[in-house]
């Protein structure tokens, strides 16, 4: 069957009352966690996941997965009002979203670019998973244990390697999520390990209250420092914001359309790549913009501007999908927890699931495009209220997150010991973030490990403990190569680094 | 009262010198942990089998030996490496936590989340009493609606649990 009736099956999936509500839901909380700074749709999707026990996989992914996409929508909101990027891919949008409501006073029309811009990158996003998820499946299935094994080597370390500053801080953390995820039973014997004696640790660390603490816990850490910050007045833009006074001109539209369109396509197959995401999208986006003609020049207010990252950070969020679904590899933090989720459910990501699950995966797909009308029409109808909704005061926020941090936490586990665990996980994170660790490697890893080790033990039992079968494949030969350049950069850079200085000296 | 004076430097300082040795003392944390994952992996666990192949400790015992060795790597470039810089209010949201966690043994889950809500946000933060009012129904909202109803979570009663 095409891909497009296979599409179709996914909307007939999708249209029933509960998906379509709670896809509307995700949208809601999406544009809140993505407009209010200090969030993000890591921590959104974090403290989410203990409310969706109840659904079905299908409908919990769909609020999922729409709380992800219209995040970035969100993002887009304080960073034209307030100067403030209500997520990281929306520091882009602030360089010219800003200037054309603030100098150009025109900040409704700012707010309608970026919607139109993400609807457009969105759609293009999207159209080409369609394509592209079953393609991808279709590869993946003739991956053997030891191509799977170095291409999650590859997922693994390239995630360290991108984000945050320091390469070898982030395969520390790499390495370590993945320890902690043996923790408890062996999978393939059920002998118990590494768990110390103590009976709760022979279930392994539990991923809900995991997450919870590495992510929303440890965000509350964080934001006690800026609970104070308020946002200037002078800053602030204080036009009166109405619908019709954002309305584009036909103009406007046409000078959006180009740029948008270009990001979009960029844009998705940046989130293809492990690691790289919505912010590097808006990045590219924007920079590759930035080489055609526009008629105002970037950073003024541009429109160009606006769309050019706008439209490159959602289409990376729906590119991000693909490498998620057929291959059960997720590009980013936000992923790796959507992953976890998928797991939780019982479901396998990977190049079987389009075959074995159909309804889910295309009903998934489905759910963006939908999502990502309802998030635009719902973008479009808050405009009025959006000044409200962006000074709640940051102070009022971090209990409240206390307390689903809290709640979720012990509702995962049925007892303390999933507070427990929140609790550590987000001191420790908290720690290793302040100290310059990104904590989202640890989280990928940590959902990774027990395909990485399923498929590495098979690749050795095959082999008979040689290591030569990684580079008797084409396939795991590309990756290895990869994953060594990656591996060795940092070391090769760094001891460069030192003789020059040696020799300075 | 110089005695406490004395306390408070001395307390300061312990956590002054952790902090400032973060860099290292990170490295050599992941140290310990891949060493202590080696040796049970390798002696507890057992490594490979010569006719089943790779054994409980296998995959663990790998795992470990790199972040040993990468660990080692971080702890050797760490001079370079910047402070981190805490600050006392940052710990304030883990001591709520906590006082919440442990007035749920004894007033109950539900109660203590009450009581936090309304001491943080009108004692704590000063808020008013309409904005104090209105984040704690959200929250109350959240937990009675949607976890206990909904999700049917039982949460601890605390000591209520020994009168009911």
């Amino acid at each position: 069957m095409s891909n497009f009736a296979m599409l179709f099956r996914g909307f007939s999936v999708v249209f029933t009352f509960q998906n379509i509500a709670v896809c509307l839901l995700g949208a809601i909380l999406g544009l809140i966690v993505g407009a209010m700074p200090g969030i993000g749709s890591l921590a959104g999707v974090a403290l989410l996941l203990p409310l969706t026990y109840k659904f079905n996989p299908t409908t919990a992914i769909i609020l999922l997965g729409s709380l992800y996409y219209s995040n970035m929508y969100g993002g887009s909101f304080s960073a034209i009002l307030l100067n403030i990027p209500g997520d990281s891919p929306a520091v882009m949008t602030m360089l010219d979203g800003y200037p054309m409501a603030k100098k150009k006073k025109r900040p409704g029309q700012a707010l309608f670019t970026a919607n139109l811009a993400s609807f457009v990158g969105g759609t293009i996003g999207m159209i080409i998973l369609t394509f592209l998820g079953p393609g991808l499946a279709n590869v993946g299935l003739h991956f053997g244990p030891q191509d799977m094994t170095a291409l999650l080597l590859v997922a693994m370390t390239s995630i360290g390697w991108l984000v945050g500053k320091n390469p070898t801080q982030g395969v520390i953390l790499t390495m370590l999520g993945i320890l902690l995820a043996c923790i408890g039973m062996d999978p393939q014997t059920g002998s118990p390990r590494y768990n110390f004696g103590n009976m709760y640790l022979m279930g392994g660390i539990p991923f809900v209250p995991f997450v919870i603490g590495t992510v929303g816990f440890s965000q509350v850490l964080r934001l006690m420092s800026e609970r104070e910050d308020k946002v200037d007045e002078k800053q602030m833009v204080t036009q009166k914001l109405t619908i019709r006074g954002s309305m584009l001109t036909g103009h406007d539209v046409k000078r959006l359309l180009p740029p948008a369109i270009r990001s979009g396509v960029l844009g998705t197959f940046v989130g293809v790549l492990p690691g790289a995401g919505a912010t590097t999208g808006a990045f590219l986006g924007y920079a590759m913009n930035k080489a055609f003609k526009s008629e105002e020049p970037f950073g003024t207010g541009a429109i160009e501007g606006i769309a050019s990252c706008e439209a490159a950070n959602n289409a990376a969020a729906a590119g991000a999908f693909a490498p998620l679904l057929a291959l059960g590899i997720p590009g980013s933090g936000t992923g790796a927890v959507l992953l976890g989720g998928l797991m939780m459910w019982g479901l396998n990501p990977g190049p079987l699931l389009f075959t074995n699950n159909p309804d889910f995966a295309w009903g998934l797909i489905a759910s963006l495009f939908l999502a990502n009308i309802l998030t635009l029409m719902i973008s479009i109808g808050v405009i009025p209220f959006l000044i409200k909704i962006l000074t709640v005061p940051v102070k009022v926020i971090i209990p409240i997150v206390l307390v689903i941090c809290m709640v979720g936490s012990y509702a995962n586990t049925y007892s303390m010991y999933g507070v427990v665990v929140m609790i550590i996980a987000g001191l420790v994170s908290y720690i290793c973030e302040k100290s310059g660790y990104s904590t989202a490697p640890m989280l990928l890893s940590f959902v990774l490990a027990p395909l990485l080790e399923n498929n590495m033990r098979k690749a050795f039992i095959t082999s008979q403990g040689s290591v030569g079968i990684f580079f008797t494949s084409p396939i795991s030969c590309a990756f290895m190569v990869i994953l060594f350049a990656i591996v060795l950069t940092p070391v090769v850079r760094g001891i460069i680094a030192s003789t020059k200085k040696k020799k300075e000296a | 009262m110089a005695e406490n004076t004395e306390k408070t430097t001395e307390k300061r300082g312990v956590f002054t010198v952790i902090s400032d040795h973060l860099p290292q003392i990170i490295p050599i944390c992941t140290s310990a942990i891949a060493i202590l994952w080696i040796v049970l992996g390798l002696k507890q666990y057992g490594f490979w089998d010569e006719f089943k192949g790779p054994k409980t400790g296998f995959f663990p015992t790998i795992i470990a030996i790199v972040m040993l060795a990468i660990s080692i790597f971080a702890l050797v470039t760490s001079g370079k490496a910047k402070k981190p810089e805490f600050d006392k209010e940052n710990w304030m949201a883990a001591l709520g936590m906590l006082a919440m966690v442990l007035m749920s043994y004894i007033v109950g889950m539900e109660l203590s989340i009450l009581a936090f809500m309304i001491l943080w946000l009108r004692v704590y933060e000063k808020c008013t009493w309409k904005t104090t009012i209105i984040a704690t129904a959200v929250v109350m909202a959240i937990v009675i609606g949607a976890f206990r109803f909904w999700l049917g979570i039982q949460f601890p009663m605390g000591l209520f649990d020994l009168i009911f």
